[in-house]
């Protein structure tokens, strides 16, 4: 969706990959099971390319971590910066930030913010800030 | 959030339908590390792997190898050959020398049939069994069943016949497992003295003509003749063996049909499959082994993670 936007706005071509980070995280052995892993689809090299990293939430920033190491798998990018749809403020773990932000939200780390977006297969698009019981 | 059934992975017999599914959605995923310029993810860095062949090895030890490796997991190496056995230790003491020096999983070859299950009532670690005896080679098991699944996108209601020394394998008897679990015919193919005698009871059928049962067949699990196990002659000859049970490029041009040949390692080419059969378009051979570190590592990163 964003990246036949970005395509359409600049008039070329744009690769374009998808990233599992299952088997680069940090909490492997620390949860009580492992986590479900995703395909990754990089039909590419990224070596000395300029790279955006897309997702959707920006939460502790361990996501972000494990990506850029599962990036690196690919070759070595010129450039990397960060978009992200929803920048959840004062939750982060490690000193990561966002490039290009859609909405910042504040939030407290028991909260979920969860996104559907059409593109996924959803009526609507909709942000949800859901309180859990903790 | 998945997880397997079990601690260890000692037989097919032990896990169930839902577990080896999750091990194929896994292992797909690790075809695609594999297949990438950087073939590594560090998912096991803090886990040290003791790898104790007791038995002899090749494929199956450079296949776990590589997927500890591929895993980032510290690797040891043991063979009983240039070991203490020699001198006269246990089973569960040399397994505990190794464990007292912070090893989290072992995977164990031994010739004896049950070794890794006496194994698993006394250690903590993780135990994956490569291979015991007669008895069972579940991680083989899997990976012929992968890739079955990866050509032919299911397994239900698929015909597999497995042809050869039925008596003395754990790959047939794994595989039986695990083609049964996951829906699949089967039939076993072999001389009257390499089948064992009730084998019907696992619920699979019996057929003594390789032509008819490779006419039924969509694909053909071709074993190996393990010579090192026959301290009796089971059939006259080699080359007797070879014109009655062999697999050729002729018998398969004969067939109506398509069919898969797939072979564990290692073939003895011209007695249970001829060259222009193990090289042809039917053979998935070498596919089984990619397969075999993607579903390895499958297996290593499931258990590691459980705890």
């Amino acid at each position: 969706m964003i990246h036949t936007r970005l395509e359409k706005e600049v008039g070329k071509k744009i690769d374009l990959g998808y990233l599992d980070t299952t088997f680069y995280r940090d909490d492997f052995r620390r949860r009580d099971e492992p986590a479900k892993a995703n395909s990754t689809k990089v039909d590419f090299i990224i070596e000395a390319k300029n790279v955006v990293l897309i997702d959707d939430v920006l939460f502790t920033g361990r996501s972000v971590r494990a990506a850029l190491d599962a990036m690196m798998a690919f070759g070595r990018p010129d450039k990397v910066e960060l978009l992200v749809l929803m920048d959840r403020k004062y939750t982060r773990d490690l000193p990561i930030a966002a490039d290009f932000v859609g909405q910042e939200v504040n939030t407290i780390a028991s909260q979920r913010v969860l996104v559907e977006l059409e593109a996924q297969g959803f009526k609507k698009n909709k942000i949800w800030l859901v309180n859990t019981e903790n | 959030m998945p997880q397997l059934s079990q601690k260890h992975l000692l037989g097919i017999k032990d896990i169930t339908k839902k577990d080896i599914d999750l091990i194929f959605e896994t292992a797909a995923n690790f075809k695609e590390v594999i297949n990438r310029p950087i073939k590594k993810v560090p998912s096991l860095r803090d886990i040290t792997i003791a790898n104790i062949f007791f038995e002899n090895s090749t494929r199956t030890r450079l296949s776990f190898e590589l997927a500890e490796k591929r895993l980032s997991a510290d690797v040891i190496n043991f063979s009983s050959s240039t070991s203490s056995v020699k001198k006269g230790e246990t089973l569960l003491d040399t397994v505990n020398n190794i464990l007292a020096m912070k090893v989290d999983m072992v995977v164990m070859r031994h010739s004896s049939p049950g070794a890794p299950h006496f194994l698993s009532n006394h250690i903590q670690a993780n135990i994956v069994n490569a291979g015991d005896g007669t008895h069972e080679h579940p991680t083989q098991a899997l990976l012929d069943t992968f890739s079955i699944y990866q050509k032919f996108g299911s397994i239900e209601g698929l015909k597999v016949v497995i042809v050869g020394d039925i008596l003395h394998s754990r790959v047939a008897i794994s595989n039986i497992l695990a083609l049964k679990k996951l829906g699949a015919e089967v039939m076993v193919c072999g001389p009257i003295t390499l089948l064992p005698k009730h084998i019907t009871s696992l619920g699979v059928s019996v057929e003594l003509d390789i032509h008819k049962a490779l006419q039924w067949c969509d694909v053909a699990n071709v074993l190996r003749i393990q010579l090192e196990r026959q301290q009796i002659k089971y059939f006259p000859s080699l080359r007797e063996y070879s014109l009655y049970y062999g697999v050729n490029k002729r018998l398969l041009d004969g067939l109506n049909k398509e069919i898969t040949i797939m072979h564990p390692g290692p073939i003895n080419r011209g007695v249970e499959l001829s060259s222009d059969a193990a090289d042809s378009h039917h053979s998935i051979i070498l596919d089984q082994v990619e397969n075999g570190v993607a579903v390895r590592m499958a297996v290593l990163y499931l258990l590691a993670g459980a705890n």
